[in-house]
């Protein structure tokens, strides 16, 4: 029977933890984006490093949105999940991954088990499943892999790519030959196991598995790499010519410093592994003092311990790259979890007024272009920028136009001229604040960096007319750079009913949930900011063309009917903050906290509760 | 019949003529002594030049790589240098060096506000950048060029065909190395002021005042030791015979040249011609030049020869390697003739100290008691020098070599020098063969003393021991002279 | 000739800096304060070995003792309470070419900078590090400090400190790596010149304490040790600290101590009769992590750009 055509699918593969769904997820998701298709992936993790198996919080594997087009975000509810065992499945059902017609394949072997118990729970899980609503597939994997390897364990994702490939109706030869190279330096043998798993797998799935789908695609006629945000945010430093790069480890960030521990060498630099947090934040600010920018990379725990020295930086214009990869908060929270909720923290933290400029891609993407913009901000505004990720994006995979890389992109050689002794270390501009900084070795351009209130020298100095004067010009520099920026675009309409802003991650579940509504016929529109401080110009004029504004993130915000919650008690979520100080719009939010992406269709249901509020309003 | 025999023997000794039936071969197995060394694979005359530029290739080619790759590293950050100024003059800020988020910023506004901070981004002065761009072409110029691994000239073309490199015929190799070695030196000289230019410009160091004179000036002498040991290698090659017929103007000019510049001399360990000991010692005459670093050594002696070669990879300066290359009796002879120290092992390092002791290392003889005697009994060629003499024949006329030799000073005897075979045998020595060891002797004692390797025996001290042995061969000495006296007067 | 000579940079003319140099705004501290004494010698060392000031950095953190970069016309980092250590070895990871000396104090070091002390003599990059120890909180008037000795009223123990205080020396020495510890006083001005110079000849972190007085706080803390120099041990050896014989005489006090010995080094360290003045420990074989760091120093654009799109190929579909 010929394949169902369909604009995207959702497939996850879950297992134990060491049963590899992961590489099969990987594998299957390549292939997908070698096809032309546009993908998404998002890592499924268990909360323990050797989780029991047959456990609910043992899951371990991938969810692979497949599309024609570009995939934006995770979306919405599964169409397959491939389970190796029940109770895995079980894990998935709880996070509200799956719907009534889900298909789902789950290894039967458990049906034979050995032990009363274990077949006892397949028995009575599937029966759940079939009540569920979901269409149960029940498929030998476990007993077809043992006819190749003694160790099925060892085998199941090949066997189930297959199936896949199968069901998706791609192309063999191109997965055949990924899993030989993958598997070559393994040897001969395996690379033929796992070749005839596969082949099984596939002729399996024709066999018996009754549906098949194709997502049409074309093929991509440009170079295109696949990665992930925390290797993009890493390529990012290396295309920028940062050449050292202080860490220390923290999850979910290290991931991009391990990827440098291996690359920067060969592009000249290195990574170092400082004591703790403020060791390395000081540390690449005394790299950066002494010649080219360095970048430091952390999470929102590290974030808060360095905070002293990120006040340091903006007071004495130190140029610096940080970048926050952010997690579930607060105090150590939920580590592998995605959240957004180091905005606030990011801006103010530190003591006394210290205005830094923040970036937030948006996608992946951004993550690797963004870090060179970074770079040359610090410099040419002389201090601290931040660079706000999160565990979404640095989990999360998604294919993106090769960057050509430029020269121009690589941090300028360490200037050593004399300095011309007439200027002093810092001489802001008295309209824009900027100011050069010399370099240690640049001879007459001797002067002493301090935190302390200083002058255009950098001597100490406590007169009020000097603080007000120097805080001015720092923070005059980000009017300076607000006004080179553009205004956001609008996706969307112009004006309409009502307006959605996001940052951060959140760009392609906004972006879908947008565009259902206005499928529906609803004026919905959606700005996502990608400077969060300045923020970019133009947002007031914005506003106002829109009946109503709210933001949707993923921070915390107090729900409006909830129990003592009146307009004045309740907290926002932290851009709505922002937005409407800076702005007067009474602006709303809707947010979420659920440590996994938001699905478009719960922003969608959101939004079309409010436009429903405020036409019944009106 | 002894009288008789004994008068033979005195006058083959004086004339070398007579007692033909008493000639024989001679084997070093005939010799009482340790067995010698293995002979090696590669003894062979070849040997004698292959070694010695292996030697220096093997340590100039990293060298020479490392300073190539300096050459690239700095033309290339050179070549950077000159791009960021270019990158300056289209703009402080630009859409190619904000990235790809270009997209978010009005870039000209931004480029407008940048330019106007105190010192902002200058373009470097039109003749830096001048400067810059002329040292930069002439790395990549000096970069462009293949240089052989080496550069050979000799005279009639016996070179080993295991090296590879440029060989030339020359008749006078000698000025043709040295001239080739000079045009090498001044042709890298450009190339040398524009590293140094490039360094300093890199480093934005340059300042045309004081630079642009020491600039002017610089020449090749001024070059660093990497620098001018990258350079590739200028052999020289002659045999003795060439050697010694080439003109002694450009032996001294190589010599004194003060360049790296290699004269290898091959002469073979014992030549027939040098029993009156008249051919040139090129080794010792090179000394007088006191700036170029010698070594004299032979193929018998390995062990010497390559920790000579290995010091002699290591300098700099003009350097003469004369070599003792295998003759008529092969590796036996050559042997010996080092042990011997007939001719003698010597490096003589003008580096090595302020003092000309210092500088000269003489290799003490082998512990075996071998005199040059001893080798050249092993030539064909001058086997007809030596007599076996009959086993009966009375010792009291003959002394061993050795302690002919020790008694020599005081008063030539006309007793007959012999060696004795491990089969108790004498063979009798002519004259020539005599005075060819204790000219030997002689030469390495002196050079020896000039090292001060061994304190020169002080007259005057003398062990009761020695004293002994003296009084007992002088007496010795008064006999035999009074029975010739006798005798002569006699007949 | 034959690449002995150094024409090119024979010639080129001589800077000559003096004293005046290095002198940058007038010292602020109390009169008779041993900050004094140790920044006449670290500017006299800068004269002696003509360290050019431009690359010359000072860097320190907060306090009394950190005031010092202030005082000399070179390149300073006044950084913040406790962490002048990272900010240094970030300094040197990339400047091989720098002259850096790191001041530090009792607080600053001992109590809040106390993981970065330990790591930074771990890392063991060249770094000269001076821990001026006066026993007390100056800048912020007059609380206990981790080396302030048990008894001692201050304003955060009126009723006086009931701990023993910490042994930086001790601490140093118990460190892995550590290669270079010394103890001196700043009111004997040769032995301090001679202390800093040495540490600062040594290639890799040389830490040194400097007994400094403070006539504010602490006056009688030195007061007697000044004036009865038996409780002062100097540490003689070939390969310690050089002290010209005749000043040699000032310490009634002479031990022998052969500073490659950890263990004997350690026993010094703890013992409480007097105060060792010398160099305690040298190691200079020490792994040294800013020789990890320079490598890949001068990479041209053009390698840079290559290693980047070697890597980001592997991610090409």
């Amino acid at each position: 029977m010929s394949p169902t055509l369909v604009d995207q699918h959702i497939v996850e593969i879950v297992s134990d933890s060491g049963e590899g769904a992961q590489t099969c997820g990987q594998m299957f998701a390549d292939l997908c984006a070698r096809n032309g298709n546009g993908i998404w992936t998002v890592e499924i993790i268990p909360a323990e490093i050797e989780p029991p198996s047959r456990s609910r919080a043992g899951a371990s594997g991938n969810r692979i949105r497949v599309g024609s087009q570009a995939v934006t975000n995770a979306g919405d509810s599964a169409d397959i999940v491939v389970a190796l065992n029940e109770q895995v499945l079980y894990s998935r059902i709880d996070a509200g991954a799956l719907r009534r017609g889900t298909v789902v394949v789950v290894d039967k072997t458990w049906a034979d088990h050995p032990e009363d118990e274990t077949r006892r729970r397949y028995a009575e899980a599937i029966a759940d499943f079939n009540l569920r609503g979901y269409f149960v597939v029940e498929a030998p994997i476990e007993s077809e892999c043992r006819k190749h390897a003694d160790d099925p364990k060892k085998g199941k994702n090949m066997w189930v790519l297959g199936m896949l490939c199968a069901i998706y109706d791609l192309d063999q030869s191109s997965v055949r030959d990924n899993i030989a190279k993958r598997f070559a330096k393994k040897g001969e043998a395996i690379v033929r196991k796992n070749l005839d798993l596969f082949a099984d797998g596939y002729a399996w799935a024709l066999a018996h598995f009754q549906q098949r789908f194709r997502v049409p695609a074309e093929k991509r006629t440009e170079p295109t790499v696949v990665m992930n945000g925390n290797q993009a945010l890493a390529l990012g430093v290396m295309a920028a010519g940062i050449e050292v790069c202080s860490m220390y480890p923290i999850t979910p960030a290290t991931s991009a410093s391990h990827f440098l521990a291996n690359a920067l060498q060969e592009a000249g630099g290195f990574v170092h592994q400082a004591e703790d947090e403020i060791a390395a934040i000081g540390f690449a600010i005394g790299a950066s003092y002494a010649g080219k920018t360095a970048v430091t990379i952390t999470s929102g725990p590290g974030l808060a311990l360095k905070t002293e020295f990120l006040g340091y930086a903006v007071m004495a214009e130190v140029p610096l790259v940080v970048i926050v990869v952010q997690r579930g908060g607060p105090s150590t929270g939920l580590p592998t979890k995605i959240e957004q909720g180091d905005l606030l923290a990011a801006l103010y933290a530190s003591p006394g007024d210290s205005p830094k400029i923040i970036l937030a891609p948006a996608t992946i993407e951004e993550c690797f272009h963004f870090v060179i913009t970074a770079r040359k901000l610090a410099e040419d505004f002389r201090g601290p920028v931040m660079i706000l990720s999160d565990a979404n994006l640095a989990t999360g995979q998604q294919p993106f136009p090769k960057p050509q890389l430029q020269t121009d992109w690589l941090a300028a050689p360490v200037e050593q001229a004399a300095w011309n002794e007439s200027i002093p270390p810092f001489a802001w501009d008295s309209e824009t604040g900027l100011s050069k900084r010399p370099i240690p070795g640049q001879r007459g351009g001797e002067y002493v960096l301090t935190g302390l209130a200083h002058d255009e020298e950098s001597h100490v100095a406590y007169e009020s007319a000097i603080n007000q004067k120097t805080m001015e010009m720092r923070s005059r520099k980000l009017a300076v750079l607000q006004s080179a920026l553009r205004p956001p675009r609008v996706h969307g309409e112009e004006s309409g009913d009502l307006l959605v802003v996001g940052w951060g991650s959140t760009l392609g579940c906004i972006e879908e949930a947008v565009d259902l509504l206005r499928g529906e016929g609803r004026r919905v529109s959606s700005v996502h900011l990608r400077f969060l401080s300045p923020m970019e110009p133009g947002l007031k004029t914005i506003f106002a063309r829109f009946r109503n504004v709210m933001t949707v993130e993923v921070n915390y915000s107090d729900p409006p009917g909830a129990p003592f919650i009146t307009a004045e008690s309740r907290r926002y979520s932290q851009l709505a903050q922002l937005l409407r100080s800076s702005t007067l719009v009474d602006i709303d939010c809707w947010s979420q906290v659920p440590g996994s992406p938001i699905p478009p269709s719960r922003i969608a249901a959101e939004l079309r509760h409010r436009l429903d509020k405020a036409e019944r309003e009106n | 019949m002894t009288a008789t025999l004994l008068e033979q023997l005195r006058t083959f000794h004086i004339t070398g003529h007579g007692l033909a039936e008493f000639a024989a071969a001679i084997t070093v197995d005939d010799f009482d002594a340790a067995p010698l060394p293995a002979e090696p694979a590669d003894f062979c005359a070849g040997a004698a030049i292959a070694f010695p530029i292996s030697a220096l290739l093997a340590k100039r080619g990293p060298l020479r790589t490392q300073f190539t790759e300096q050459l690239r590293q700095v033309a290339e950050r050179l070549e950077d240098l000159l791009a960021l100024d270019d990158s300056h003059a289209a703009g402080a800020v630009s859409k190619n060096n904000l990235g790809a988020a270009a997209q978010y910023f009005r870039v000209d506004n931004l480029d407008a506000v940048m330019r106007r901070r105190a010192n902002p981004v200058l373009r470097k002065a039109p003749e830096r950048r001048e400067r810059c761009q002329h040292a930069l072409a002439t790395l990549r110029q000096a970069l462009a060029i293949v240089h052989p691994p080496f550069t050979l000239f000799h005279q009639d073309g016996h070179i080993p065909d295991t090296l590879h490199g440029d060989l030339h015929v020359s008749a006078d190799p000698c000025a043709a190395a040295l001239d080739y070695a000079l045009n090498q030196l001044h042709a890298i000289t450009p190339a040398l002021k524009a590293l140094r230019v490039a360094r300093l410009d890199l480093d934005d160091a340059y300042d045309p005042p004081v630079h642009d004179p020491i600039l002017h000036r610089f020449r090749w002498e001024a070059a660093g030791a990497g620098e001018l040991a990258a350079q590739s290698p200028v052999i020289a090659v002659l045999t003795a015979a060439q050697a010694a017929a080439t003109s002694l103007c450009s032996f001294t000019r190589l010599l004194r040249s003060g360049c790296p510049v290699l004269l290898i001399v091959t002469q073979p360990a014992f030549c027939q011609q040098d029993l009156a000991c008249d051919a040139p010692d090129f080794a010792q005459l090179a000394m007088t030049y006191r700036d170029a670093f010698i070594l004299q050594s032979s193929l018998g002696a390995p062990e010497h020869f390559r920790a000579a070669v290995d010091a002699l990879a290591k300098t700099l300066r003009p350097a003469l390697a004369v070599v003792a290359t295998p003759s008529g009796g092969g590796w036996a002879e050559s042997v010996i003739l080092a042990q011997s120290a007939a001719s003698p092992l010597f490096t003589f390092d003008p580096a090595a100290g302020p003092r000309f002791r210092d500088c000269l290392h003489v290799q003490p003889p082998g512990p075996n008691p071998w005199t040059a005697a001893h080798a050249v009994a092993l030539n064909p060629a001058v086997q007809s020098h030596f007599r076996r003499i009959p086993l009966d024949t009375p010792e009291r006329d003959t002394f061993e070599l050795s302690e002919y030799l020790r008694l020599y000073e005081q008063r030539a005897p006309l007793a007959i020098p012999v060696l004795t075979l491990r089969s108790r045998e004498r063979v009798a020595i002519s004259r020539d063969v005599a005075e060819y060891c204790h000219d030997r002797q002689q030469a390495r004692s002196r050079l020896a003393e000039w090292g001060a390797a061994a304190p020169a025996p002080e007259p005057g001290k003398i062990d009761s021991n020695e004293a002994a042995m003296r009084e007992a061969a002088q007496r010795a000495f008064a006999q035999a002279i009074a029975l010739v006296t006798k005798e002569g007067g006699k007949s | 000739m034959h690449g002995e000579r150094r024409e090119w940079e024979a010639e080129a003319p001589l800077r000559q800096c003096t004293l005046e140099d290095y002198q940058g705004a007038t010292p602020r501290w109390c009169p008779g304060c041993g900050d004094h004494a140790v920044l006449s010698a670290v500017q006299r060392l800068a004269r002696d070995k003509q360290l050019p000031p431009e690359k010359t950095v000072v860097v320190s953190g907060i306090g009394c003792s950190s005031r010092f970069p202030h005082y000399m016309a070179t390149y300073g980092f006044h950084g913040l309470h406790g962490r002048a250590f990272p900010v240094a070895c970030g300094v040197r990871s990339r400047r091989p070419d720098l002259h850096m000396f790191v001041i530090t104090g009792d607080g600053d070091c001992c109590a809040i900078g106390t993981a970065h002390w330990i790591h930074t003599i771990r890392y063991n990059m060249d770094l000269t590090i001076l821990l001026l120890d006066n026993n007390i909180y100056g800048l912020t008037k007059n609380q206990t400090s981790p080396t302030t000795h048990l008894g001692e009223r201050s304003n955060t123990h009126p009723r006086g400190n009931v701990l023993p205080p910490l042994n930086p020396l001790s601490v140093t020495l118990g460190v892995a790596n550590a290669s270079f510890v010394a103890q001196t006083i700043d009111w004997n001005p040769p032995h301090l010149y001679n202390t800093i110079r040495a540490a600062y000849e040594h290639k890799g972190t040389s830490f040194v304490r400097v007994l400094q007085r403070c006539p504010h706080f602490t006056s009688h803390i030195f007061a007697e040790a000044q004036q009865d120099m038996n409780l002062v041990t100097l540490l003689t050896h070939e390969d310690g600290i050089p002290l010209d014989p005749q000043l040699q005489r000032l310490f009634p006090k002479h031990q022998m101590h052969d500073p490659h010995d950890l263990a004997a080094a350690r026993g010094v360290a703890s013992q409480e009769a007097s105060y060792p003045v010398g160099l305690l420990y040298r190691n200079e074989n020490a792994a040294r992590y800013d020789l990890q760091t320079f490598q890949g120093l001068g990479k041209s654009q053009a390698e840079k750009m290559a290693a980047t799109e070697q890597w980001l190929s592997r991610f090409e579909i």
